[in-house]
């Protein structure tokens, strides 16, 4: 029963899987969509069982202090610490405000400045303000979705110097938006009507995210993550030098070709080639183009026939070594 | 005395430490680095494609650019993406941008707040100058024409979808039902107007896939290429690319632009000298240290050899 | 003079109002069709184009049954897009007309019923519930003449095209032609996939291959021959050398999910190798790139101990979960090469950037290293790197290879016909295309 189970199931869902490819019925592929999504979710389950998996592994290796333990307790204290960190922990206890409005009264200082919408100068209406309380020096603030332009330019700081930021705006309608340039905070939006001589304060204190697309998520993908990842690719570049000068070594006829091959495409590739002679390019389209794809398309050929009969072994049950081999 | 100390060398020869090797490639590299060798770069038929099928764009028009990689690939894949955004934003045409890598989100982001939004031009555009202090639509188009793009109004980030060629399966059917209909901060695929009506691949003028493997344009061109009658451009890593030829032989890729030397040849097309110019010249002196190196060790092997036969015969 | 011109200017407006209001010509040959090998859910609709212009479209619109001819469009600054839908129901008072999209003349949009349901009994309610029908503008076309529409029902479905041109306002149109009408038509499913008849017939070849070469194994067992594979033959040489040297063997299992075909190859070897390991009293450590391979892997070399009576030798802790990041993996593959110095490296799976990173670092402590994939731009780097590469579909030949099976031998066998026999295709297409400049592909597969 231990063995039969598994091979019945595997000969039932095998043969579905196969028929459902020539059998255009709707509620064939929409049960069959249905299996592929049982095995993404198992899929996604597995990830516990791994997580598991390296505690376990590493664990009893740091406990007795065995080769190398200072680097599986590092293993394991970043995991903990990007689990952690993947966290939205400023959502705990409810989505955060990055700020809050203040209205003024209304007339409480009076205002009268150039109309934008003007075509000529000299016309003017009447506008209030809106001051910007920015928590962090670095903040950056966008008037109606760009820079207000303070004294005819851009400025997107939200500080005038080291006073907070007040711009003149017409009575209307305005939108200001405060962020950060820095990845991984929050940004305090705010849509409100401004009233003739009227301050608007606008009190932002931008709140530090967590998560995927948190600060800290963010800094260790950019500043740990990234650079390891660019670094372990790095190393085929001196590991083709290597393995080259081991490997394409003339001692046989097949080695011989080889051999000529990679050095021909190597220089057919380079300006050097070029310079030798102007065929050496061509030589080396022509070894990419015709061998080289007969041979690739052989393999490929091949292999795909090799997997159907590997996928039609597995299907049937003639192969069981994944059972346990032998009844 | 000569003879014994002839054997020496040849025996040091055969035991040559591979680390000397690591060092004449590190050396190979770093060197360009500093004394750029000015090296010509000569644009391939294959790369002249992509730039003239994207020169056929015109301002308003709608691609979608998938970025399918990690931060391992973005020396070969960074500089043709960098040239063709330049190439895009000199047409102002608008930029659908998506992912089916997991590890590229937080990567891709970065790259959007300096390339996208960011005052990212060409070498010969001009300096920025101040702006008027009127007229608010001036402004913003003088800005976009230095090069600043506006989220969800010049260009949309709709994010990773997890699922590999199922998702690029499901772009092709309905776009907006893949990402649930909304771009990856929120906003409403319906509410940007010119994403609206694109609900499916075929909805877009042009593809542009930027891939380090898999999924990556092979899935495209094998799930939803045909099937739509796509216009699709790529870029890829060297070593996919004699994989890849095939579709641009075929027409299914109207151009293919494979490793950092392709993307050299794309940043002289947009007049651009970028990471993939200077990569380009330390690939070139890189390839030579390999030639050197299989070239030493067939010398070695072939003294090795001629050295036993005389033993022999000895 | 200043008013004849304004006449003349008048005139003009009038004349090119008038031309821009001229309807378009209709399409011709309209078609409607199941696509080929259908589900039962779609319908080709193909027209012949006799408009032309830049902002020509065609609108496609489907009907529950076939409408009066003289169907039109009634407003003209309705905004017109996929998904528009209405009712055409013959009505008997004009008064209470409405104007929306379609309108037939005494065929008008119905009244809001205040009643629920029509009466049985009522044959007035009931006839006009049957007069009735509904329709929806399923496509506005644009630079093509054909539209593959997902019906929502067994129909049947009558469609009909409109041509139009577009205006500067978006969705609407202007110059509607004559609709042309084709159907009634009902989607029909293709039983069989017969597009995909000679995927199938390779699938038929192989199982009666099997079956035939199964026949034949039973019969005499000696008489399947299998050519020797070097790299599967060192397998065994490198786990007694493993022993020997008292040093673990590694086996990295590819950096695919399980679903993938060298995953399973791989997984299919590696309970052989388990139980080799376990015979010679061999530590076997599985690295593995996702959590669910682990799981699979791991419950394969228990049996694979199991099947060697050492169930007490296997360690659980030896068949790891490394990372599920490529280089990660790469990175965790390479400290335990260079910690626990294996004297075996066994690669087989997929792989891609990482395989030279894994078979160098296999190199420096002077393991030998069998490598198998099918990732063509992967091969190189295995050849050179490694003492053993099992290319492409020998990757899938090693676990019959290694069990020495007649049964499992036989699928090699009729693997191998089949290789021959689409060798013969090759041939012969290449052939007659160059002789007779006939494509044999295309015709096998439409």
């Amino acid at each position: 029963m231990k063995k039969q189970v598994p091979i019945f199931i595997t000969l039932v869902v095998g043969f579905f899987a196969t028929l459902e490819f020539y059998l255009p019925y709707s509620g064939v592929s929409s049960v069959q969509e249905t299996l592929l999504r049982f095995g993404q979710v198992l899929a996604a389950s597995a990830f516990v069982l791994g997580g598991v998996n390296v505690i376990q592994v590493n664990y009893p290796i740091i406990r007795r202090r065995g080769a190398d333990w200072p680097f599986k307790l590092l293993l394991l204290c970043s995991a903990v610490a990007m689990g952690l960190v993947g966290v939205k922990w400023h959502e705990v206890g409810g989505k955060p405000a990055n700020g809050y409005v203040r209205a003024g009264a209304i007339g409480e200082r009076a205002c009268e400045m150039p109309d934008p919408k003007a075509k000529k100068p000299g016309k003017k209406v009447a506008c209030g303000y809106i001051r910007v309380e920015a928590g962090r020096e670095d903040a950056q603030v966008k008037l109606d979705g760009d820079a207000p332009v303070v004294n005819g330019k851009p400025h997107p700081s939200a500080w005038a110097g080291d006073q907070h930021l007040v711009l003149k705006v017409p009575v209307g309608k305005h939108k200001v938006d405060v962020s950060v340039e820095l990845a991984g905070y929050g940004k305090f939006e705010s849509e409100f009507h401004v009233e003739a001589g009227q301050t608007i304060a606008l009190n932002t204190d931008l709140v530090m995210l967590w998560g995927p697309t948190g600060r800290v998520y963010t800094w260790i993908y950019d500043h740990v993550f990234a650079p390891c990842n660019a670094t372990m690719f790095a190393l085929l570049a001196f590991f083709i030098a290597s393995a080259a000068f081991r490997a394409f070594r003339a001692r046989n006829t097949e080695a011989a070709l080889l051999l000529g091959a990679a050095i021909l495409i190597m220089l057919g590739r380079v300006p050097f080639g070029r310079a030798i002679s102007a065929s050496l390019p061509e030589v080396a389209d022509w070894i990419i183009d015709v061998p080289n794809n007969a041979g690739r398309r052989a393999i490929i050929m091949g292999a795909a026939l090799g997997a159907i009969a590997t996928g039609l072994r597995v299907i049937v049950g003639l192969e069981r070594s994944h059972l346990g081999a032998g009844e | 005395m000569a003879e014994a100390r002839k054997q020496d060398w040849i025996d040091k020869l055969h035991d040559f430490d591979r680390r000397w090797i690591f060092l004449a490639m590190g050396i190979a590299i770093i060197v360009p680095f500093f004394f750029p060798l000015g090296l010509p770069v000569q644009v391939s038929p294959m790369v002249r494609s992509v730039y003239d099928t994207v020169e056929e764009l015109h301002e308003g028009d709608v691609v979608f650019l998938s970025l399918d990689m990690d931060p391992a690939s973005v020396p070969e894949l960074q500089p043709f993406y960098k040239a063709v955004l330049l190439q895009l934003k000199q047409k102002r045409v608008k930029i659908a941008i998506a992912t089916t890598w997991y590890a590229a989100p937080p990567m891709l982001e970065r790259w959007i707040r300096e390339t996208v939004e960011a005052n990212f031009v060409p070498d010969d555009a001009p300096a920025e100058k101040g702006l008027p202090d009127r007229d608010h639509v001036k402004n913003k188009l003088a800005k976009s024409k230095e090069g600043r793009y506006v989220k969800n109004v010049d260009y949309v980030w709709l994010g990773f979808r997890e699922g590999k060629e199922a998702v690029i399966s499901g772009m092709g059917k309905d776009l907006h039902d893949t990402f649930d209909g909304r771009a990856a901060d929120g906003t409403k695929l319906s509410d940007i107007p010119w994403m609206k009506d694109r609900r499916q691949l075929k909805d877009f003028k042009l593809l542009i896939l930027v891939s380090a493997g898999f999924p990556g344009i092979k899935e495209y061109v094998q799930q939803v290429q045909a099937r739509y009658k796509l216009r699709m451009v790529g870029s890829c890593t060297a070593v996919s690319t004699t994989d890849l030829t095939p579709y641009y032989d075929s027409g299914q890729l109207l151009g293919l632009a494979g490793g950092m030397t392709a993307a050299a040849e794309y940043e002289k097309l947009v007049n651009h000298r970028g990471s993939g110019t200077q990569g380009a010249e330390v690939l070139n002196v890189g390839h030579i240290v390999v030639i050197l190196a299989i070239i030493f060790g067939n010398i070695i092997f072939f003294v090795g050899r001629a050295r036993e036969r005389k033993r022999r015969a000895a | 003079m200043r008013r004849t011109a304004v006449i003349i200017g008048l005139v003009l407006a009038a004349v090119a109002a008038d031309a821009r209001a001229e309807p378009l010509p209709p399409v011709a040959n309209l078609e409607v069709a199941a696509p080929t090998y259908d589900s039962g859910e779609h319908i080709d609709i193909r027209w012949k184009s006799q408009a032309e212009g830049e902002q020509v479209v065609h609108i496609v619109v489907r009907f529950s049954a076939r409408p009066p001819a003289d169907t039109a469009p009634a407003d003209l600054s309705t905004e017109l897009k996929a998904g528009v839908k209405g009712v055409l129901q013959k009505q008997p008072d004009k008064d209470k007309r409405a104007p929306w999209f379609l309108r037939a003349p005494g065929w008008e949009r119905p009244q809001p019923k205040t009643a629920e349901a029509c009466d049985e009994q009522d044959a007035d309610c009931n006839k006009q519930e049957r007069e009735k029908i509904d329709w929806e503008v399923v496509a506005v076309v644009k630079d093509d003449t054909s539209y593959k529409d997902t019906v929502p029902g067994s129909g049947p479905y009558v469609y009909g095209v409109f041509t139009a041109r577009a205006t500067k306002k978006k969705d609407v149109y202007t110059n509607y032609s004559r609709m042309v009408m084709a159907g009634p038509f009902s989607p029909r499913t293709s039983p069989f996939n017969f597009g995909r008849l000679f995927y199938f017939f390779i699938i038929a070849m192989m199982g009666f291959g099997l079956l035939s070469y199964l026949q034949r194994a039973k019969r005499d067992p000696s008489s399947i021959y299998i050519r020797r594979i070097p790299g599967v033959d060192a397998i065994e040489d490198a786990v007694g050398r493993s022993t020997e040297m008292g040093r673990p063997v590694l086996y990295v299992t590819g950096i695919e999910e399980i679903q993938n075909i060298q995953t399973i190859a791989s997984l299919l070897v590696l309970g052989r190798v388990a139980e080799m390991t376990a015979e010679y009293d061999t530590e076997i450590k599985v690295a593995n790139f996702f959590p669910l391979t682990m799981v699979v892997a791991e419950e394969i070399v228990k049996q694979g101990y199991a099947s060697a009576g050492r169930v007490d030798a296997h360690k659980p802790e030896n068949v790891m979960f490394i990372s599920a990041e490529q280089f990660a993996f790469a990175a965790g593959v390479n400290g335990i090469i260079l910690r626990d110095k294996p004297a075996t490296n066994i690669y087989l799976g997929r792989f891609f950037a990482e395989s030279l990173i894994l078979a160098e670092t296999g190199y420096v402590t002077k393991a030998v290293q069998i490598a198998g994939t099918a990732e063509i731009t992967q091969l190189p780097f295995f050849i050179a790197a490694c003492d053993y590469t099992i290319i492409g579909e020998e990757l899938y030949a090693v676990s019959a290879y290694l069990s020495r099976e007649p049964n499992l031998l036989a699928t090699l066998k009729a693997t191998d016909s089949i290789k021959l026999m689409i060798i013969a295709i090759v041939g012969i297409g290449a052939l007659v295309a160059t002789f007779q400049g006939f494509d044999i592909g295309n015709w096998l597969i439409p």
